[in-house]
């Protein structure tokens, strides 16, 4: 493009002087091919004949550009050759550059060169340039310089191996030379803290990247700078405000390498130095806030959470007044009620020697209303399922714990990656308004399929259990016929379906769909079936139960929004023979109404690591002809508190009650025992079974009062627990929570006898871990402090204990 | 064997375009797709080359992978843009994002670069006649976003989110009047006002019940053959009588000085 004396160019004249002028093209010539065609470069640039090009203007500039972006042609050049009133003829001039063979990556190790192939952007076909070989070269040095060696060199041959298509191959000679390590890293001029100390604050502070050049030792520029901030940063939360790093120097040394005590060579090391001035301490002397209307001096002084004298720690200031991630903070004040334009203007005023003034200027400006929400990304749920997650209503005062929690229920959907989901947010001051709009992220499947085998210990057997969970199914699509590739999703339906079969005596068969919107209200409809059987060989014994449930839930606004309630209606069928004493033989009809109310504020259903759950429910089967009566009632509370760091404590207190109104047709089924997992339990479908870790469960390891030699079943029953969990791995493909436990329980014959602190007790150690394509498994290793009379189930003895599906 | 039908090492450029051509016609896309690749890689610079481009972008496009071609229809219209079959290309980059966009309760992006692209398709070939096609094909897409926004509306007024409802209900209005939606969006926004009316408190409520006969005289502006014109009737003489109720108990309430609550949801 650079026409240098050449009169006929037209780049040539000043574009100032020159008013643009129309042309026609009437001619073109191309010059300099040897492969390539003309019409292609023709055809390429634009500027066929009979085409109109504006001189000067974008045109010719766009053809050059689009002739350089083949990457076949150098030294582009388009030149007039002759003009006929408002008709031209054009030249393209073009060199062909060599094009790339193939490249080689000569002198060093596999793997080194699987990295370097991955980085270096030079393609076969594509021409051969000068930038694009040191591009290369560089790009390699880089790399090297990355794993320690400094001293790389790089030679580049390249030899004509097709001379009749011009391709070249290029072949890059690699000495990476001696690889130095971090051996020095010292400070001058520092007198409050020790060149220990400020070691330490280089790589504690950071992340783990600083960490990692400490232990390689490599010298990295990237994380030199890191290393900087972080002690700039040390320094400033200190106090120490003037705080300068005045010089820092970076160089290789000669120095003794010993190896076995006795060996020594000589090597070539790195030094680091900086030196620093530390200037004095800085306290706080006041605080004063200006232009604040809604909130007193007081309140935000005590949110700010400063004292008169306290050292000035820069970091905490920040925090407590932009954003603290846990507690309260001054622009949270304001922005959860509206107050989205708000500014805080600091200025932090040297008022003496180690004094400062905080002056802090409000302006609060007007309450901003949320106009518009959207969303994007939701690539298979529904618009109406995303929408009715959002906290975030138009019309609404803007309020920042309001996205918060959106983006908290928005993960706890399970459609959408957590991490993912990005506000953003367009104000606009002049009306006062602002829009949100959330980024999703659908990649991941939400549909799981439980499978499981196992032995189920003594008279149990072989476990086959089965279970697929559809949890975003669309009922409303699959009744259309459409989105059966494979299964139609969308609705945030939840549809389940399950097996379970252990020996040849207990058959489980069970289906279960859950719609929580129901016609587009917040009223969740659940829809269960289920069948059991159990037979026992080598005896007449045979247990049937035949069960079906309906119910409806809705959120409540009030206490508040956490709070939830439903109410599920059931029929049971069930038939004994030969069963227990204190079981009637034949069917037995029950039909029950059960109110359950709620209230949930944790925030992760498979860990959470904080909240706390509440749940009171209370359950009806009245005396109705040829129907068994009870009544039942339970409660149970769970809390989770981050104790120290992602280290989550959680203590859980039940307790069940069952009852009867008057004598007449009493039911003795779903009786209070404890122990095991809710896996192994599925067959003793008869009871009530309360897991329990520690305890086998089942038919002869459960946790019940006896009467004349027969496991009865509680009346009532206790349980305590405490766990102590840790998120080892949080990743969206596989989450880990390692856990350590102490559970205790009881179930007690009746009122009488009920001494909610007379319990048996385990401790143990366990993991839970989370597989998309699997849903939860459970594994705990539980050690029984106290054993269970009239059974084999002694103190002192270790018990494992795997389970499917979630604990809660 | 099917081997022959692939493109060799050493096939000329020609043997390798007719190659990929007989795959493309034998109706094997995936393959033809890989071959058409191979010929572009082979032939950069010529004629072939550009042939290629085409057919691979149809190529996508005849196996349903509708991302696929959009770019390589894209890509073609960039590269060539002298080229005879540049119309043809031009829109089908914009119908393969047709194609690609989902139902309306999904994301739309894929029908918003539809509509920027048959757009872009009617401003160049303005006399084509594909591009009254185009233009259909925008109307579809179109009502399609309306009805998107219609339905968010709908949401917030069955969960009694009344000002969420209006606000959805004028975005649909503002954005799209020309579509069906729009009219069924004002006629709904009515009723809206008229319930958020009747379960206010008396102090707003003729603020409320204004608003629902304003929107009606717009209603009957924008759409006076309109099809639910019945219905916004309906739902305006409520609001009238509304009114009407207010007017005497309006001096009671004057003198007590404070509001009686006639509702449960909003102030």
């Amino acid at each position: 493009q650079d026409t240098t004396s050449d009169s006929t160019s037209i780049n040539i004249e000043n574009p100032l002087n020159v008013t643009p002028q129309r042309f026609e093209v009437l001619g073109v010539e191309v010059e300099g091919l040897t492969t390539s065609r003309e019409e292609f470069v023709i055809g390429t640039s634009g500027l066929e004949v009979g085409s109109r090009v504006q001189i000067p203007g974008e045109d010719i500039a766009q053809a050059i550009r689009s002739l350089h972006q083949t990457g076949l042609f150098s030294n582009v050049k388009i030149l007039k050759t002759r003009q006929e009133g408002d008709g031209i003829y054009l030249k393209i001039q073009v060199q062909e550059q060599p094009r790339l063979a193939e490249y080689r990556i000569e002198g060093v190790k596999r793997s080194e060169r699987s990295d370097l192939e991955e980085k270096i952007t030079m393609v076969p076909g594509y021409a051969v340039t000068e930038s694009s070989i040191a591009q290369a070269t560089n790009t390699i040095k880089r790399y090297y310089k990355n794993e320690g060696h400094w001293d790389t060199k790089v030679d580049v041959q390249r030899s004509r191996t097709d001379t009749v298509r011009n391709r070249v191959t290029v072949t890059f000679n690699i000495d990476a030379g001696e690889r130095l390590e971090v051996k020095e890293i010292s400070f001058d001029n520092n007198e409050q803290f020790s060149d220990q100390e400020l070691r330490k604050s280089l790589s504690t502070i950071g992340e783990d990247r600083w960490w990692k050049f400490f232990s390689k030792k490599l010298y990295k520029e990237a994380d030199f700078e890191e290393a900087q901030n972080n002690l700039r940063k040390f320094y400033r939360d200190h106090g120490y405000l003037d705080f300068r790093i005045t010089s820092d120097t970076v160089y290789t040394f000669p120095y003794t390498q010993r190896r076995l005590f006795v060996l020594e060579t000589p090597a070539r090391g790195i030094k680091v130095n900086m030196s620093v001035h530390e200037g004095p301490q800085y306290k706080v002397r006041d605080i004063n806030w200006e232009g604040n209307t809604v909130y007193t001096d007081e309140q935000l002084t005590q949110t700010l959470g400063f004292e008169k004298g306290e050292v000035f720690n820069q970091t905490k200031f920040k925090t407590r007044l932009e954003i603290n991630q846990s507690g309260p903070d001054v622009t949270s004040l304001y922005q959860d009620i509206g107050y989205l334009f708000f500014r805080a203007e600091p200025n932090i005023e040297v008022v003496a020697e180690d004094s400062v003034d905080l002056n802090i200027n409000l302006v609060e400006n007007d309450i901003a209303y949320i106009e518009k929400v959207s969303f994007e990304g939701n690539t298979k749920t529904h618009d109406d399922v995303v929408r009715r997650s959002l906290r975030t209503v138009p019309g609404q005062k803007y309020s920042r714990q309001a996205i918060i929690r959106t983006i908290r229920e928005l993960g706890q959907l399970g459609y959408f990656r957590q991490q993912a989901i990005e506000p953003n947010l367009a104000p606009d001051p002049e009306n006062n308004t602002v829009d949100v709009n959330y980024t999703l992220d659908e990649s991941q499947s939400t549909d799981n399929f439980e499978f499981s085998g196992g032995f189920g210990g003594r008279g149990i057997g072989l476990i086959l259990s089965a279970k697929v969970n559809f949890n975003n199914f669309s009922m409303g699509r699959a009744i259309k016929g459409e989105g059966w590739n494979p299964i139609p999703s969308g609705d945030g339906q939840k549809l389940s379906l399950g097996v379970q079969v252990t020996g040849s005596g207990y058959q489980s068969y069970s289906i279960g769909f859950q719609e929580p919107w129901l016609s587009g209200r917040p009223l969740s409809l659940g829809v269960n079936m289920s069948y059991d059987l159990i037979s026992y060989r080598g005896s007449d014994q045979r247990n049937e139960l035949f069960s079906s449930s309906v119910s409806l839930g809705r959120r409540l606004k009030w206490p508040d929004d956490y709070f939830s309630h439903q109410s599920v209606l059931s029929y049971q069928l069930y038939d004994v023979a030969g069963g227990a004493s204190f079981l009637p033989e034949g069917a037995s009809n029950i039909l029950s109404i059960k109110q359950i109310l709620e209230r949930n504020s944790t925030d992760n259903k498979i860990s959470p690591t904080r909240g706390s759950k509440l749940r009171l429910s209370g359950e009806l089967a009245p005396p109705l002809p040829t129907f068994a009566q009870y009544y039942k009632l339970k409660s149970s509370y769970q809390n989770h508190t981050a104790v120290v760091g992602k280290l989550v404590l959680t203590n859980t207190i039940e307790y069940g009650y069952l009852g009867y109104l008057g004598s007449g047709k009493r039911s003795n089924f779903q009786r209070f025992k404890l122990g095991g997992t809710q896996l192994q339990q599925r067959q003793s479908f008869l009871d009530d079974n309360i897991d329990l870790r520690g305890f086998p469960g089942g038919q002869n390891g459960s946790i019940t009062p006896f009467e004349d030699g027969e496991a009865v079943g509680g009346r009532l029953y206790s349980k305590y627990s405490l766990e102590l969990r840790y998120p080892a791995i949080t990743e969206q493909q596989a989450q880990v929570y390692p856990y350590a436990f102490m559970d205790a329980g009881n179930a007690y014959l009746d009122p009488s006898q009920f001494a909610p602190f007379d319990v048996k007790r385990s401790v143990g150690l366990g993991t839970r871990i989370y597989l998309p394509i699997l849903g939860l498994v459970d594994l705990s290793y539980g050690y029984r402090l106290d054993g269970i009379p009239n059974t084999r189930v002694r103190a002192g003895e270790w018990q494992f204990l795997f389970n499917i599906g979630a604990p809660f | 064997c099917k081997n022959d039908n692939l493109i060799q090492r050493g096939d000329t450029l020609p043997t390798a375009y007719k190659k990929a051509m007989a795959l493309y016609q034998s109706d094997d896309y995936t393959d033809a797709a890989k071959a058409f690749e191979t010929v572009i890689q082979l032939g950069r610079g010529t004629d072939y080359a550009r042939e290629a481009q085409y057919y691979l972008a149809e190529s996508y496009f005849n196996d349903k992978r509708y991302l696929l071609s959009s770019s390589e229809y894209g890509r073609f219209v960039t590269l060539y843009p002298r080229a005879d079959k540049r119309e043809e290309a031009q829109f089908k980059e914009a119908y393969s994002y047709y194609k690609l966009s989902p139902r309306y309760r999904l994301d739309q992006a894929h029908t918003r670069t539809a509509i920027e692209k048959f757009q872009l398709f009617s401003s160049r070939y303005p006399n084509s006649e594909r591009s009254d096609q185009a233009s259909k094909y925008i109307t579809e897409l179109r009502s399609k976003l309306a009805k998107k926004l219609y339905y968010s509306a709908d949401l917030y007024k069955r969960t009694d989110s009344y000002e969420a409802a209006i606000v959805y209900y004028d975005l649909t209005i503002d954005n799209y009047p020309e579509s069906i939606w729009a009219q069924r969006a004002l006629v709904n926004e009515i009723d809206t006002y008229v319930t958020y009316a009747n379960r206010s408190v008396t102090s707003k409520q003729r603020e409320r019940y204004q608003a629902a006969i304003e929107a009606y005289e717009k209603f009957i502006q924008l759409f006076p053959e309109g099809e639910y014109r019945q219905e916004a009737e309906e739902y305006v003489d409520e609001a009238r009588e509304g009114i009407a109720d207010l007017g005497s108990s309006e001096t009671s309430q004057d003198t007590n000085g404070v509001a009686s609550s006639s509702g449960s949801n909003s102030e």
